[in-house]
């Protein structure tokens, strides 16, 4: 079981969810879903990184 | 005006009745939680009934074969609620897990404490499994109130 790929799966499943909720357009909802499945990939990446350190 | 005023009287009955009739009907409500999508089909918004059938039964599905937990209520665990209040909005695909493990007679007959919910705390992907099991219910009462949302005329 890989958790980035479970990361990623369950980022995808909730952009397009919220994506075709809160828009009606396909451009806006494209906007929305590359939007925030960026930010909860690569935000979610970037806290495990400065978390490293800890123990 | 004033409030005795006959004029204003009849123009608030006439809200009122104007807002009864938005009300979304019950029935309506509980067809889009017991089906996923099913609210959106039944008012001809297609495309997003089979995108959230599509994405919260696959999140449901990831969640069980995860070893997740379909959550139901403990004693002494008042947490336990909100996480079986979760799972619950999955409608049917939740009610059918319950069945499965329970049995119809032993899911009538547990309620509410004695359900087992399935899933092994043991297993590694536990924690991600029950993760995608309550977003997958919450997603779902999200598209219920989406449905309320779109009947009443506040949303497309």
């Amino acid at each position: 079981m890989d958790h980035l790929v479970l990361m990623i799966w369950h980022a995808l499943l909730v952009s397009l969810f919220f994506a075709f909720l809160w828009r009606s357009s396909a451009a806006e909802r494209r906007k929305l879903f590359l939007r925030t499945f960026l930010i909860m990939v690569v935000g979610a990446t970037t806290l495990g990184w400065l978390m490293f350190p800890f123990p | 005006m004033t409030a005795a005023d006959p004029g204003l009287r009849k123009k608030k009955a006439v809200d009122r009745t104007a807002e009864k009739t938005r009300r979304p009907p019950v029935r309506l409500l509980v067809g889009a939680w017991i089906i996923p999508g099913f609210g959106h089909w039944l008012l001809g918004k297609r495309k997003r009934a089979v995108v959230f059938a599509v994405v919260i039964s696959c999140a449901f599905v990831t969640g069980v074969l995860l070893g997740g937990e379909i959550g139901t209520p403990k004693p002494q665990s008042p947490f336990s609620w909100l996480a079986a209040f979760a799972c619950l909005g999955n409608g049917f695909l939740s009610i059918g897990r319950l069945v499965w493990l329970n049995g119809l007679g032993g899911l009538l007959g547990s309620i509410p404490f004695g359900l087992q919910g399935g899933g092994s705390p043991s297993a590694a992907g536990f924690a991600y499994g029950n993760t995608f099991l309550y977003t997958a219910g919450l997603m779902n009462l999200l598209a219920v109130l989406d449905v309320s949302d779109i009947v009443r005329g506040d949303k497309d």
